[in-house]
């Protein structure tokens, strides 16, 4: 237990001035939405979807009053409640998309990078080639593509943010792996007796997956800004399914022009705060894993004073 | 220490370990190869149960690549490896890898040979958990006996402990630990301690001589360092490029050096007395590069003791003028470098070397000048003739002897300076030990794997063609096809796989001889597997307008 807690306090312990700053304020920030969306139903005074409260009509774009926070939309919907339950949406979707990642992408790159040979050449080949597409529209081809057979679902949308997503972590659990194959521990291994697979599960995993999470996040920041791109253009999730800022954003584009600011301006921020917070971690976290931009606290050192005789 | 016995554990025949230089996969496709090192080559060694043999040598001789052999490690390209009978070669990977058991190994450098992301109790543990050790506590138990033989104690302390938490000797203690806790009989022990402290180098040796005492062990220790060899080992065996130059017992060695380089090393030992200044040289000059090895003998650019017969070549003349060069003034050096002009084609070896660019006399003029200051160098014996050719001369050396392992008193020796003595018992002996049997026909190099790659390479070619014909009949007979995308993917895979084929035969068909014939078969079975993918594919493209209206339902039922 105490180890485990030492690990996670690792990223602190190792970090000084602005890098631990930027992890806590990352992480805080991270926290809030992260709250957000687990207790969604309890923090938001209305649903997602709801126009009405006890048999009354909500006002068609209301401002900011008591009743509405952040006042309504022309849907009738609360704006307060939508960017609460947008966080859930958020959240889920890139949880989801990471976990997708990392369940293909670690295994293709550590089979890729230990076997190397023909396999190796064509996924990497594969694995650059859609790196080098660029991102946003591959995940507007993927998500046309899936939301045809999945429907508009969170599934559908994490799955096409993965697709753009895996090539980095294949290609980077994929070098460590090439890299450390060569290790000293691994011909041990090997000695010993140790098949392939197990070289690979209990030999080289742990190793690889060191700069995972520092990927996790710093992609997780930018599924955040795709996913919110995919609802602009209408794509992925529709208003009724969940709440998702990005959709609404595409709503409130016809309200500006109007004077009514309050649409635009709530889920707008929600998506800057929660990328901010989720780079600043990703940022920290490098800090700290990544050693070659590491500094390491220096501890001033304290001489005894030399005695008098 | 328990006399070694006589009964042979571990028997070493004419093994080879050559490493291919990477080149291109077009030179590979042609047949050039980039050159190969051979970092083992030739071979013959025999363990005796119970004994201590020290491989010594200075870096690059080809030590570690032996040792990894005896585990599999490093494959054979030639001669085999027994091991109580059985011979590695002839094991499949899951066989040899439940021999490893028996055969265990300890590296140099500690820090690197522990998992970092492991604690002692598993790092040690999963060496019997590999072999199929489920229980924990079953694992946990023999762990806390083998850290204990190794002293680690209190070994509470350390069950827990990451690598990085333990000191060099600690962790030499745990990979010995795991190298003894699945009870081999062979330990390979490649420079155990020169990662070490000085202050716990004579422990772990201690150990080491303790832990083959109470497990019966048998030792092959791997080193530079003449020293710890002679209070460790029983027998050693010199290593210079890949060969042995020199094996016997210690105490012979040590008392009666034979081979130069034996002497040259002996001589580089540090003397712990300061009053006795003995000239302490390495043999002088680099360990040439093992890519493309001097001719004869391999050691004779460094020999002090060489002789005409040794070897000379191009590349020796391009290191004695340059050396003469050394000791010119700058002018002297100009006019001098005018008359002979470019070296480097020396670097290509060849026993005839030109050289010279301002005419054949002022070229010998300057030979002579540089023999004159070296008069003594055994070079000159070994040049046959100097004879005009253009503005220079050729300088033709003699065909140099690489001499073979032969029996000089109580040791082996190859140098041609130990002419063969065979005597009685030791005629027998020698024998066994002597090299080269006659080598073996291509034919050998065709292995079990050449010939299934082969076989599944053709079916998977091939069957879908034949699948195709079944097809083809039925839309005769019938007027329908039925079937298209069965054959897509049938196509589609059959061509993967027998392009997989072909190019695992091409790259490494053959066995050990790469014979030049399985080439082709790799590029026609994977040619064979590329036209089955197109045409998968193709039908594929073909059958795609089917799912649309626009195409005759008849053709698309
Ligand atoms: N995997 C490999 N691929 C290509 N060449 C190799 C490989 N392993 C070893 N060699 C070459 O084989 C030769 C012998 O290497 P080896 O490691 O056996 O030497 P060594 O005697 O153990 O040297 P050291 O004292 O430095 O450990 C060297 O020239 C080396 O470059
Ligand atoms: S054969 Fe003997 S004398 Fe000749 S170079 Fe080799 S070691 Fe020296
Ligand atoms: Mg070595």
């Amino acid at each position: 237990m105490r180890k485990v807690l030492r690990a996670m306090a690792k990223p602190f312990t190792d970090t000084t001035g602005t890098a631990r700053w930027m992890l806590v304020a990352g992480i805080v920030i991270t926290a809030i939405f992260v709250i957000c969306a687990i207790f969604a139903p309890l923090l938001a005074p209305y649903g997602f979807a709801q126009a009405s409260a006890e048999g009354v009509r909500f006002p068609k774009a209301g401002p900011p009053s008591g009743d509405h926070l952040f006042g309504t939309d022309r849907l009738f919907f609360d704006v307060f409640s939508r960017t609460i339950w947008g966080a859930r949406t958020a959240i889920q979707v890139v949880l989801l998309s990471i976990l997708i990642c990392v369940v293909v992408g670690v295994p293709l790159g550590l089979v890729s990078g230990y076997y190397g040979g023909w396999f190796d050449r064509i996924l990497l080949l594969v694995m650059d080639a859609l790196f080098a597409f660029p991102s946003f529209l591959l995940a507007i081809v993927f998500s046309f593509l899936l939301t045809d057979i999945l429907g508009g679902s969170v599934l559908a949308v994490a799955l096409s943010l993965s697709a753009i997503y895996i090539p980095q972590y294949y290609r980077v659990v994929r070098n460590t792996t090439v890299s450390a194959k060569e290790a000293t521990y691994v011909e041990a291994a090997r000695a010993i007796g140790a098949s392939d697979f197990v070289i690979m599960r209990r030999y080289l995993f742990q190793n690889v997956v060191q700069s995972v999470p520092v990927i996790g996040t710093l992609n997780a920041a930018d599924a955040i800004l795709t996913l919110a791109g995919l609802g602009f253009l209408g794509l992925g999730i529709q208003s009724t399914d969940a709440a998702e800022w990005g959709h609404d954003l595409n709503r409130a584009l016809e309200d500006a022009g109007s004077g009514v600011w309050w649409t635009g301006l709530y889920p707008g921020l929600a998506i800057v705060l929660l990328v901010t917070g989720l780079t600043l971690v990703g940022e920290g976290l490098n800090e700290t894993i990544n050693p070659t931009l590491r500094v390491r606290r220096l501890l001033p050192v304290h001489m005894p004073a030399r005695e008098e005789r | 220490m328990a006399w070694p016995s006589t009964e042979p554990i571990v028997d070493i025949r004419d093994l080879s370990v050559h490493y291919g230089l990477r080149g291109g996969s077009l030179a590979r496709l042609i047949g050039s190869d980039a050159g190969t090192v051979k970092a083992v080559d030739g071979i013959n060694l025999t363990l005796r149960r119970g004994e201590v043999v020290g491989l010594v040598g200075e870096s690059g001789s080809g030590k570690s690549t032996l040792g990894r052999a005896l585990l599999g490690l490093a494959p054979a390209t030639e001669g085999s490896i027994e091991f109580e009978g059985q011979d590695l070669a002839d094991l499949s990977g899951r066989r040899l890898r439940a021999l490893r058991r028996d055969i265990q190994m300890v590296f140099q450098d500690p820090s690197a040979a522990l998992n970092p992301a492991m604690t002692v109790e598993e790092a040690v543990g999963d060496a019997l958990r590999v072999h199929g050790m489920r229980s924990a506590s079953e694992r946990r138990t023999k762990v806390i006996d083998a850290l204990e033989r190794v002293g680690l104690s209190p070994v509470e302390l350390f069950l827990e402990k990451y690598p990085r938490d333990l000191s060099g000797g600690q962790k030499q203690r745990v990979v010995l630990a795991r190298a003894i806790i699945t009870g081999p009989s062979v330990l390979v022990a490649d420079e155990p301690i020169s990662m070490l402290d000085m202050s716990v180098r004579a422990k772990i040796l201690q150990l080491m001589l303790d832990l083959k005492q109470d497990l019966g062990l048998t030792y092959v220790y791997i080193t530079h360092d003449l020293a710890s060899a002679k209070f460790f080992c029983d027998r050693i065996a010199i290593m210079y490029l890949g060969r042995v130059v020199e094996i016997g017992p210690t105490e012979e060695i040590f008392a009666n050096p034979r081979h130069p380089y034996t002497k040259a090393l002996l001589r580089a030992i540090p003397d712990p007395d300061p009053g006795r200044q003995l000239p302490r040289d390495l043999p002088r000059g680099e360990v040439p590069d093992a890519a493309s090895p001097p001719f004869g003998c391999a050691f004779h650019p460094r020999c002090n003791e060489a002789t005409p017969i040794c070897g000379w070549e191009s590349r020796d003349l391009r290191a004695l003028i340059e050396g003469h060069w050394t000791r010119r003034s700058a002018e002297e050096y100009a006019g001098e470098r005018s008359i002979v002009g470019d070296l480097d084609h020396l670097d290509k070896p060849t026993t005839g070397a030109t050289i010279g660019s301002a005419g054949s006399a002022e070229t010998r003029v300057f030979l002579d000048r540089v023999r004159a200051e070296k008069p003594d160098e055994p070079i000159w014996g070994g040049i046959d003739a100097i004879n005009d050719v253009g503005s220079g001369v050729r300088v033709q050396f003699r065909e140099g002897v690489d001499p073979a392992l032969r029996r000089a008193g109580e040791v082996q020796v190859a140098c041609v300076l130990y002419p063969d003595e065979p005597t009685g018992v030791e005629a027998a002996e020698s024998d066994r030990d002597r090299p080269p049997p006659p080598p073996e026909p291509v034919s050998a190099g065709i292995n079990r794997r050449t010939v299934g790659l082969t076989v599944v390479g053709l079916i998977a070619a091939l069957l879908p063609f034949v699948a195709f014909a079944g097809i083809t009949r039925e839309f005769v007979q019938n007027g329908v096809l039925t079937s298209y995308s069965r054959i897509n993917v049938l196509g589609i895979l059959g061509g993967v796989v027998a392009f997989g084929c072909g190019w695992a035969l091409l790259t490494k068909g053959g066995g050990a001889e790469r014979a030049p014939w399985w080439k082709a078969v790799g590029v026609v079975v994977a040619l064979l597997g590329v036209l089955q993918f197109l045409h998968g594919s193709s039908l594929l493209v073909a059958v795609s307008p089917c799912q649309s209206e626009r195409v005759d339902s008849t053709w698309c039922r």
